[in-house]
């Protein structure tokens, strides 16, 4: 698996996880907002362009920037499921 | 040639007619142009005036909600009641059909309060349980199983027939203190009626009463944890039970007043348990939040301790019942002293008592015979009885002096007069003064010491103890020999002097109530009784030189040897 897979499942999950939590239209406009990244409705990550990290930190900062604390536990769990993934 | 200058002006005339059309046409597009451009700008100018009117509407009316989130939160940090107010105060912000916040208690029971403000079916407030519960478990990364579920629905009623679902909808975690406290969820059966515009704000909103909470529960928990520090530092037992006999705080000394060894939270079940018998503690309580005043129970013995209780309602400062706080003073050593000076105060009594009987008897037997014997006295008798009353007398005032030099010592008014004097002349006119008494007894008294050892001291004090030392010696020895020793330390630059005798000892825990105003060893021998002042007295007088005392001895009937040194 390359690098670039590992991040998209990553934030494939960070952001069905937001869905989850936040509610799928909210989860979903926040990660939209970042450039070079094509989300299915489902969450799900079709493809990223530019630098995979930069992506996933954009995204993550979208959701810490509206729940800061519920982000980063969610973003804790799942970098302890990525261990590859640098930390953001 | 007319005609062809006829057709000729035509096509002149014709000519600079389009030229002029031309230049209108052109004109007019200027015109249009120009009106298109200053439009568009007038038309962006508004457009960016409205973006930033909006902007600014958009922050008042947050700055509002926050203000009423605020004044209705007010100090309060119960959790419900604080996603409750942040709950009703979001609803006006936009439109749904039902909001609702859910609170996971720490029994493992779950608070869902569900508001409809459009009717809708049981299966949608199901699926917003469902939505809310998931939100809850994906956060917390484990599984939420409610163990308890406290449901309330509030506004239109629902209605089964509806064919509706939640179509849209998003959770707004509460988060106080860095802990999750609550989730509100803001549902519709509209779908994408949730962008993440108007979410924003309403996190904003959500957020900021939440620090704000958070700060307030930050100070309240630094001033509880300086109370609770003063509480946890108290030597006294202190309890506070709420009106429900339930305890809610106690510190260390709990356990050791009540001898509770279990490693759990102590349960007010443990403290009632360990009164058992003794007090029912919570009828005292009841009573004492019934009649609003402190109750105060004097001696409860509880596993050889005495206590002292005092109860006492806590109010707010509006008065209300908030429990009350239980003191358990542990007064067993002011018992044993009280018992202890009882004793002393008793025995004082019967050693002033003995001499006073003595010259009495003596004193009604000199008269009885005086007056029977009015020519001829019997000089010898008189004299006897005479002897009699001196040395009760003496006994007395022994005694008596004793006393006020204990009060003086004890009042720091003990006073020397210091002159330099050969200690060894000291000793050696004690023991002259004490042999006879050794010789009664058989015993022999030694002494090994330097010829001559000038220091400084106050020669009548130090007499008295060598006399108090050698007393007790010759008291307490009956057979064998009574050494005195004296030896310089210049190491610690100090004379040591010892007195070791042959007799009864010490036991080895007896050795430090030795020097005790109120200990008096027991002999079990009337003869050896006395107030054991002396030793006091010694103490008082050889610490007011800088010097210090102590006995030693290898246990019973195997003599003792007191020491005491002066500084060289």
């Amino acid at each position: 698996m390359t690098d670039e897979d590992e991040y998209k499942r990553m934030l494939t999950d960070l952001i069905q996880k937001q869905m989850v939590v936040l509610g799928p239209n909210i989860a979903l406009d926040k990660a939209r907002k970042i450039a070079g990244v094509k989300i299915s409705d489902d969450g799900t990550v079709l493809g990223m362009d530019g630098d995979p990290q930069m992506v996933l930190k954009g995204v993550a900062n979208e959701y810490m920037a509206l729940s800061g604390q519920i982000a980063q536990m969610t973003l804790n769990t799942l970098l302890e499921k990525y261990p590859t993934v640098k930390g953001l | 040639m007319f005609k062809s200058a006829s057709i000729q002006r035509f096509k002149k005339t014709k000519m600079i007619f389009n030229i002029l059309l031309i230049i209108n046409f052109f004109m007019l597009l200027i015109v249009v142009a120009a009106y298109v451009y200053t439009s568009g700008r007038e038309r962006s100018f508004l457009k960016q005036e409205a973006g930033q009117s909006r902007e600014l509407m958009q922050k008042v009316y947050q700055a509002q909600v926050l203000k009423e989130i605020n004044e209705r939160i007010g100090y309060s940090l119960d959790t419900n009641k604080i996603v409750d107010i942040i709950t009703s105060s979001l609803g006006n912000l936009l439109q749904y059909d039902t909001v609702s916040y859910m609170v996971l208690e720490e029994t493992g029971a779950v608070l869902f309060k569900c508001h409809v403000e459009n009717t809708v079916n049981h299966q949608f407030v199901d699926q917003v349980k469902e939505k809310m519960l998931l939100s809850f478990s994906a956060i917390l990364d484990r599984e939420i199983i409610p163990q308890k579920l406290d449901e309330s629905i509030t506004g239109n009623i629902l209605d089964d027939n509806l064919k509706v679902r939640v179509e849209s909808f998003f959770n707004l975690p509460v988060v106080i203190s860095g802990k999750l406290v609550g989730m509100v969820n803001v549902a519709s059966m509209y779908k994408g009626r949730y962008g993440e515009e108007q979410a924003s704000i309403l996190y904003a909103i959500t957020n900021q009463a939440a620090t704000a909470v958070s700060k307030l529960q930050s100070v309240l928990e630094n001033e509880k944890g300086k109370l609770s520090a003063i509480i946890y530092s108290l030597t006294d037992a202190v309890i506070m039970v709420d009106t429900n006999n339930q305890l809610l705080v106690y510190n260390p000394a709990v356990k050791s007043v009540f001898g509770i060894t279990t490693d759990k939270p102590v349960t007010m079940y443990d403290v009632v348990d360990a009164l058992a018998g003794k007090v029912d503690l919570r009828t005292k309580i009841e009573q004492a939040l019934a009649e609003d005043k402190p109750l105060f129970l004097q001696e409860v013995y509880v596993k050889d301790k005495a206590l002292e209780v005092s109860i006492s309602p806590v109010k707010t400062n509006q008065g209300e019942k908030l429990g009350v706080s239980v003191v358990f003073h542990d007064i067993t050593s002011e018992k044993s002293l009280e018992k202890v000076r009882q004793e002393f105060t008793a025995m004082m009594v019967h050693e002033l008592r003995a001499p006073l009987t003595a010259v009495r008897w003596s004193s009604e037997s000199l008269i009885k015979n005086l007056a029977a014997s009015q020519q001829s006295v019997d000089a010898a008798k008189v004299k006897d009885t005479v002897l009699t009353i001196e040395t009760a007398s003496n006994n007395m005032l022994e005694l008596v002096n004793d006393l006020l030099d204990v009060a003086k010592i004890e009042a720091g008014k003990f006073e020397l007069n210091i002159q330099s004097y050969n200690l060894i002349e000291v000793v050696q006119e004690q023991i002259k003064a004490f042999q006879p008494q050794a010789e009664v007894k058989h015993l022999t008294i030694g002494l090994t010491s330097p010829d001559k050892y000038v220091l400084k001291f106050d020669r009548v004090r130090v007499s008295q103890v060598l006399g108090n030392l050698l007393s007790n010696a010759i008291k307490y020895t009956d057979s064998g020999q009574i050494e005195v020793n004296i030896t310089p330390d210049s190491a610690n630059k100090n004379l040591v002097v010892g007195i070791k005798d042959s007799g009864i000892g010490v036991a080895r825990e007896d050795l430090n109530q030795l020097f005790s105003k109120f200990k008096q060893l027991r002999t079990g021998e009337h003869s050896r009784k006395g107030t054991g002042l002396g030793l006091v007295v010694t103490k008082g007088i050889v610490e007011a030189h800088g010097g210090r005392v102590w006995a030693e001895s290898a246990g019973e009937n195997l003599g003792t040897t007191f020491y005491f040194n002066l500084p060289i």
